[in-house]
């Protein structure tokens, strides 16, 4: 098939349609084109489209962002629910994406991030060995109530202040760090239970800010991962 | 200046220009279903089929290349200059020029697509209602404020407008009526909140001991959660510092002037029109297994005083004031039986929502025409000729 060129079509007023489209293509395309600009305005107002009551005024940054426990409450770990985070297949190979690196240990397998989860992973094959690194703006509640707060969750009795002093350091994230490595039957939040558990933790706990990495499942599974649990603390880059 | 414009309008209509727009046509979806596997959907449908002009990275060598977008413009001028205005008419030609007016109908459906319509999803519980549906991608910053009678009224600014809040770099959004105007910066398309803890240092500002930690885009564009940072400046001068998260569970309020405003960063909405209600929704498991064979929802519409009952079910969409619910998942997927269920619809906005269906009709009716008469004329002569 061949196109044919007229020039009476042209001259049948073939051009001046031509010019139209043309004009109008180019109109439709600075038309599609948003202009950058460093100025926006909001809209006419308009009825919302939430009902007043479902709107939650004056919550606080940690309401707001759904991370529990800060100095004020001191109740440290757990977020108040997962939220959507990157696949752990979206992350480097070793190591994070927010600034924190890591070495995660051999027959480990990183798992989602959540809200407070900064990182997590499973620990060999088992689904109930887990670990997970965890940062609070506040002292968390202190030394001493978390170490206890963990120790009762494993159904151990509350250790004093000076107990709590003489357990041993490690260094988190650059920080001094006390490790706890405790074993008994744990019921944590939102977990099944375990009855033959371990629980090992680093706790670095300053006035303007906490980190808590702390590992457990069952003892059978975290037999030899105490050595894994302290290089991974190491390898831990801010 | 004629002769120019005659050779102008010579190469524009071209053959020749044909091929080389449908190769490059070509060309752009073999890219860019490669450039999926890397990047998802979304982008790659921004990045090559919306654009003017793209940079496709082969290997580490960025290699320009004309968008989509470029591509079929000039293949819309070219099929009319060629294929229709100058094409010879005549019984012969007719069958040809149905065809391409066919094409010139899908693209002009492209590009209402493209620039007029808009997509998004309902999610419902049974028992729930709503009256907008939102958009998978786009985000809006919407400043609600409570009014003496107790309505709430809500003022919002699409994220392609203060998008360019990159870094350092600062928009000024400011509203009718309002006693404040809004300073945003490090918009983050991908992020989520993280505490500040002493044993590290970030470059991003912390507000109330939390910043924003940027992530890389997920592959799935609706799964990246945008954030901001914003300042909102009095007209007194007073400064209050803020953080927008597209999860938040509350909106960040201030007072200002004895107004109370609520800030929040969210997925765009849009007015259905009508109130939307699941009534009930049904699924039906392949046998032994999880995997749901069929899936239906009864949805009844109220709109003003009209109150109708409906079934969407997948191959049955609901069209109802120029939008489609189509039925498109349900969750969550870890629910156990008995657990109560939500509902997807996705929906869109289309104003040519039919006409690549016309396009098809019209081309397949003009290559039916052409092809059959061509074959009448040779059964013809091959009867003469016996």
């Amino acid at each position: 098939m061949t196109w044919r060129l007229s020039i009476e079509g042209l001259r049948a007023g073939f051009v001046a349609p031509a010019v139209r489209i043309a004009a109008c293509t180019a109109a439709c395309f600075v038309g599609a084109c948003d202009e950058a600009t460093d100025r926006a305005e909001l809209s006419a107002p308009r009825p919302a489209q939430v009902a007043p009551a479902d709107v939650r005024w004056n919550a606080s940054a940690d309401e707001r962002f759904g991370m529990r426990g800060t100095a004020a409450s001191g109740n440290a770990v757990e977020p108040l629910g997962s939220t959507p985070g990157p696949s752990a297949s979206a992350k480097a190979a070793h190591g994070g994406n927010s600034g924190l690196r890591w070495s995660t240990p051999a027959g480990w397998s990183e798992l989602p991030t959540s809200a407070l989860r900064v990182a997590n992973f499973r620990v060999g094959d088992d689904e109930r060995a887990e670990c997970y690194l965890t940062l609070l703006g506040g002292d968390g509640g202190g030394l001493a109530a978390n170490v206890n707060r963990w120790r009762a969750q494993m159904g151990l009795g509350a250790l004093s202040a000076d107990e709590v002093a003489k357990l041993p350091r490690r260094t988190l994230l650059g920080a001094d760090a006390t490790l706890v490595d405790l074993r008994g039957s744990f019921s944590g939040m939102g977990g099944a239970a375990i009855d033959d558990a371990r629980l090992v933790g680093l706790l670095a706990i300053g006035a303007q800010g906490a980190a808590f990495l702390k590992m457990t499942g069952p003892s059978s599974a975290l037999e030899n991962e105490l050595d894994s649990f302290l290089a991974l603390a190491a390898s831990l880059q801010p | 200046m004629r002769r120019a414009l005659e050779l102008g309008l010579k190469g524009l209509s071209s053959l020749g220009l044909s091929c080389v727009l449908l190769l490059l046509l070509g060309l752009l979806t073999w890219l860019g279903t490669l450039e999926q596997t890397r990047t998802g959907l979304y982008e790659v449908q921004r990045k090559y089929f919306e654009s003017f002009v793209l940079f496709h990275d082969a290997g580490g060598v960025s290699i320009p290349l004309p968008g989509a977008n470029l591509v079929m413009s000039v293949l819309f001028a070219n099929l009319l200059a060629g294929g229709i205005a100058r094409l010879r008419r005549d019984a012969s030609t007719a069958g040809v020029l149905v065809a391409h007016l066919g094409i010139v109908l899908l693209l002009v459906s492209s590009f209402v697509k493209l620039h007029h319509s808009t997509e998004g999803h309902v999610t419902l519980y049974e028992g729930q209602s709503a009256a907008h549906f939102q958009s998978y991608y786009r985000w809006e910053l919407a400043v609600l404020e409570g009014t003496p009678e107790g309505e709430l009224v809500e003022r919002v600014v699409p994220h392609d407008r203060f998008e360019s809040a990159s870094g350092e770099a600062t928009v000024d959004i400011s509203g009718a009526g309002l006693p404040f105007r809004l300073a945003v910066h490090h918009f983050l398309a991908n992020c989520s909140p993280l505490p500040k803890g002493p044993m590290f240092e970030v470059d991003l500002p912390v507000v109330d001991g939390v910043f924003l930690r940027e992530r890389p885009r997920d592959a799935s564009a609706e799964r990246n959660i945008a954030g901001v940072y914003v300042e909102l400046i009095e007209r007194a001068g007073r400064v209050h510092q803020g953080l927008l998260w597209g999860a938040q569970a509350a909106p960040w309020t201030v007072e200002v002037d004895g107004r109370r405003f609520a800030i929040e960063l969210r997925k765009e909405r849009y007015p259905l029109g009508f109130a939307l209600s699941l009534a009930d929704f049904r699924k039906e498991d392949h046998p032994r297994l999880n995997m749901p064979r069929a899936f239906e929802s009864d949805v009844e519409l109220v709109e003003g005083a009209a109150k109708r009952t409906v079934t969407i079910s997948m191959n049955q969409p609901l069209r109802t004031g120029g939008l489609v619910l189509y039925q498109a998942s349900w969750g969550p997927a870890s629910a156990r039986p008995g657990d109560p269920l939500f509902s997807t619809f996705a929906v869109v906005r289309n104003p040519a929502d039919q006409l690549p269906l016309i396009s098809c009709l019209v081309i397949s009716l003009g290559l039916i025409w052409h092809f059959g008469r061509m074959l009448v004329r040779h059964v013809r002569r091959e009867v003469r000729a016996s």
